[in-house]
């Protein structure tokens, strides 16, 4: 499904990622950890081509993005869904048509299909009224979940979380985790999520993938991870 | 040597971005809705600022004619001198610097804000192609509410010069109005139109260019505004110049 080999980034000659290889499966949960700047943002942007790679190859599907234009790539992530740190809504639109608006673009044309789905999807985030609010007005964790309902009314083949539950209180972080694995188990969507919550996360990933200054330095199952290296282990636990 | 390297990084940038503009608008693909309301907030909300730009425009334009028609009692030409300055000259520029300051700076701070806050990023991750969603609307709306705009801003502009006149210069209306008649040509008109077109493109290109490129948060919005508001004056001055000179 996604495949990174020997991927690396540098900005004005120097290298925030370096020599990053591993490949995720349809219906499988990644978890990319690591300290703040090691470099797991630039791997969501890396797939969702927001970000061209000054070496290696991104290949989603079978498909390297690196030789395609935009528009292709356009067409690639009508099948991804993206939930971005500081949730970048839409502040000009309602929280309804935040959500309702990659369908519109998609070309979903039948407005009464399209509301009833935007409403579903709202009730499943537990935000049943917030169809008409602007964005500013909702809290931290309502912002998020309207986010989550954006970035997955297409139900997208493949899900880039990046930390969904920053600032959040543990029952909202809870909330955000459960909704993701319940939207990916529905169409059997491949995710990967950045995030500092590493219990949450050892719970809901198949793997996980540990950066340290832009290297790669654990890739493996939860089970390896717990009685990996020391550095993922103490990361694991905090510690680090 | 790094302020000269970062300028030419902005050049750049706003050729390549400029660039891509016009290639979009080659096959654009508009959203109707935010066509729409762009138009709306760069045309209907910039009415009353252009009416008081042209009305005082033309009060000063007047002004200025009427103390020498009134030294030489020339009042056939008071109408014909009037215009010639307003419709050419000072109606175009001072809505375009006016345009620049209101709609072109919002323009700048919106987009600005928008690139720092994801919202770019976001777009292009749900396949929306923001020079085609966000640009090309805000800049066919600026050529398009500029040009409409100056025409309503010249009846203004007439209005507050006929007005001045009378007033304090003690021009009957009806002579001002046969002098403008009489003395004032279609091209006069038309050379202010295809001004404020050019002014709105340039505005609209600039503004839009330069909240594309904003980098560092808060701080790179205001120093974007800034430099979008100072570019799109050289450029309106400029453009000005470069018309005179060749439909003169």
């Amino acid at each position: 499904m996604i495949e990174l080999r020997g991927v690396g980034v540098a900005f004005n000659a120097r290298a925030a990622l370096s020599d990053i290889s591993f490949r995720v499966e349809r219906g499988e949960t990644l978890g990319i950890i690591g300290a703040g700047g090691a470099g797991k943002t630039l791997i969501l942007k890396l797939i969702c081509g927001l970000l061209r790679p000054s070496q290696g190859q991104v290949i989603f599907d079978g498909q390297a993005l690196g030789g395609l234009d935009e528009r292709a790539l356009m067409r690639l992530r009508g099948r991804m869904g993206m939930i971005f740190q500081n949730n970048a809504l839409f502040d000009f639109m309602s929280v309804g048509d935040n959500i309702a608006f990659p369908l519109r673009r998609l070309g979903e044309v039948d407005e009464a299909a399209l509301q009833a789905k935007v409403h579903q999807r709202l009730e499943e985030v537990a935000l049943p009224r917030a169809y008409d609010q602007l964005p500013q007005a909702l809290s931290g964790g309502m912002k998020k979940r309207v986010c989550l309902a954006r970035a997955t009314i297409h139900d997208p083949e493949l899900m880039l979380c990046d930390d969904p539950t920053a600032g959040l209180d543990p029952v909202t972080t809870n909330r955000i985790f459960r909704l993701l694995k319940a939207t990916q188990a529905r169409n059997r969507a491949t995710a990967l999520i950045v995030s500092h919550e590493v219990e949450d996360l050892q719970e809901i990933c198949d793997r996980l993938l540990m950066l340290e200054g832009g290297r790669m330095i654990f890739w493996g199952s939860v089970a390896e991870a717990r009685g990996g290296p020391e550095g993922v282990r103490e990361f694991l636990m905090g510690r680090r | 040597m790094n302020a000269l390297l970062s300028g030419l990084e902005t050049l750049g940038g706003l050729a390549l971005f400029i660039g891509s503009t016009l290639r979009a608008a080659l096959r654009p693909r508009l959203d109707a809705f935010e066509l729409w309301r762009i138009l709306h907030r760069v045309g209907v909300r910039s009415l009353p600022i252009v009416i008081i730009t042209a009305v005082f425009a033309g009060a000063i334009a007047a002004l200025q004619v009427g103390t020498y028609v009134v030294k030489f009692r020339a009042y056939e030409v008071v109408g014909w001198g009037f215009g010639y300055a307003v419709f050419r000259e000072l109606g175009p520029l001072l809505i375009g610097l006016m345009f620049s300051g209101r709609v072109g700076a919002n323009h700048t701070a919106e987009l600005g804000t928008m690139r720092v806050t994801e919202q770019i990023d976001a777009l292009r991750a749900l396949a929306i192609d923001p020079i085609h969603y966000l640009i090309l609307p805000r800049v066919l709306s600026m050529i398009v509410m500029m040009t409409l705009l100056n025409a309503v801003g010249d009846l203004f502009a007439l209005l507050g010069g006929m007005a001045t006149a009378w007033g304090l210069i003690h021009v009957d209306p009806w002579v001002f109005w046969n002098s403008f008649i009489e003395y004032v040509k279609l091209g006069d008109f038309l050379n202010g139109m295809i001004k404020a077109n050019a002014f709105g493109a340039a505005i609209g290109l600039l503004s839009c260019g330069f909240g594309m490129q904003v980098t560092g948060g808060a701080p790179g919005v205001g120093r974007a505004v800034n430099a979008s508001v100072m570019a799109s004056a050289v450029a309106i001055f400029f453009l000005d110049w470069l018309i005179t000179a060749v439909l003169r």
